[in-house]
């Protein structure tokens, strides 16, 4: 009988061992699990000017990211999703966006043009850089860009 | 004919050089000692130290490497130094690149879009190949502007056939 209580005993803190030295691995491991969210792409082309065509790639620098989806903006003129190359939404944390609109009404000042959808692992370090951009008139302006990451509850 | 009287033409010598002359011409000249003379001085000339570079075989390698090394420079750079100096007339032949900016962008898109919605048109702007030109081009050559490869990597016509819809 005091075989088996030394047993049990030795049992638990053998346990009670193995859980202080995994645990905090353990919860690495969580931390390093695949998450998914979104990344907000806005333009702030000035309050008097209309934007009419934009070009941006966006890229994780840390390469834990993988694209899943791409929606449009906020605003009618660029509600459709932007065009981008196939290729980005096959394992690639780099993608190219470009929309145009000859729409009579077109945003002015920041608006949110596209919407990237993303599963990362960790935490990714996204790098946001204007390509061409132009008002209405065609001519080429440059917008102030900014990230905005969301992720999912 | 007539004689020629040689007293008469030459020259008048001042008799202090004529002096001079005469008493060099009776002193006996030692040959041997002038050939040990000449002798030696063409030794002295002939001594490698003499020459103010000295050409060894280490010496004409280098030489030999450095024409060598300029040579290679000069057809690396040469390609380069040969292509016109505008940037517009280098830009101008890039396919698509109708703002002629030197890339291919949605801003020669939206140029394409802008002429269908205001129907001032340029055949040139027939991007896909369609025989006429619409908003098909526009969208066809915004696809081509955000393809991942570089813009120049492959034929037009190809990189359209492979891009899908965005």
């Amino acid at each position: 009988m005091n075989r088996l209580c030394a047993l049990i005993a030795l049992s638990v803190l053998g346990a009670m061992l193995c859980g202080l030295v995994l645990g905090p691995k353990q919860s690495a491991l969580v931390q390093d699990e695949a998450r998914f969210g979104w990344v907000d792409i806005h333009l702030d082309a000035g309050a008097g000017t209309e934007l009419g065509a934009w070009q941006i790639e966006l890229v994780d620098a840390t390469g834990r990211s993988t694209i899943v989806g791409i929606e449009g903006g906020e605003h009618p003129a660029f509600a459709e999703p932007p065009h981008y190359d196939p290729r980005a939404m096959a394992d690639s944390d780099r993608v190219v966006l470009a929309a145009f609109s000859t729409a009579d009404v077109l945003p002015t000042g920041r608006t949110r043009v596209a919407r990237i959808h993303v599963r990362t692992t960790g935490k990714a370090d996204w790098k946001l850089t204007l390509i061409a951009a132009a008002d209405a008139a065609g001519t080429p302006i440059e917008p102030e860009t900014k990230l905005e990451e969301g992720s999912a509850p | 004919m007539h004689d020629h009287d040689d007293s008469q033409s030459e020259p008048a010598v001042p008799a202090k050089l004529a002096d001079a002359l005469r008493q060099i011409s009776r002193q006996p000249i030692d040959t041997r000692e002038l050939d040990t003379r000449v002798l030696a001085c063409a030794d002295r000339l002939g001594s490698p130290s003499s020459f103010p570079i000295r050409l060894s075989m280490g010496r004409l390698v280098g030489l030999g490497g450095a024409l060598a090394a300029g040579l290679a420079l000069a057809m690396v750079f040469w390609p380069q130094l040969s292509q016109p100096r505008s940037a517009s007339l280098a830009q101008s032949s890039i396919a698509n690149d109708f703002d002629r900016d030197g890339r291919v962008t949605v801003l020669d898109a939206y140029l394409v879009a802008r002429g269908v919605r205001d129907g001032t048109v340029d055949p040139a702007w027939d991007a896909d190949a369609s025989g006429t030109v619409n908003l098909s081009d526009a969208d066809a050559i915004a696809q081509l502007a955000v393809l991942l490869e570089p813009a120049d990597s492959a034929p037009t016509s190809e990189r359209l056939d492979s891009a899908g819809a965005g």
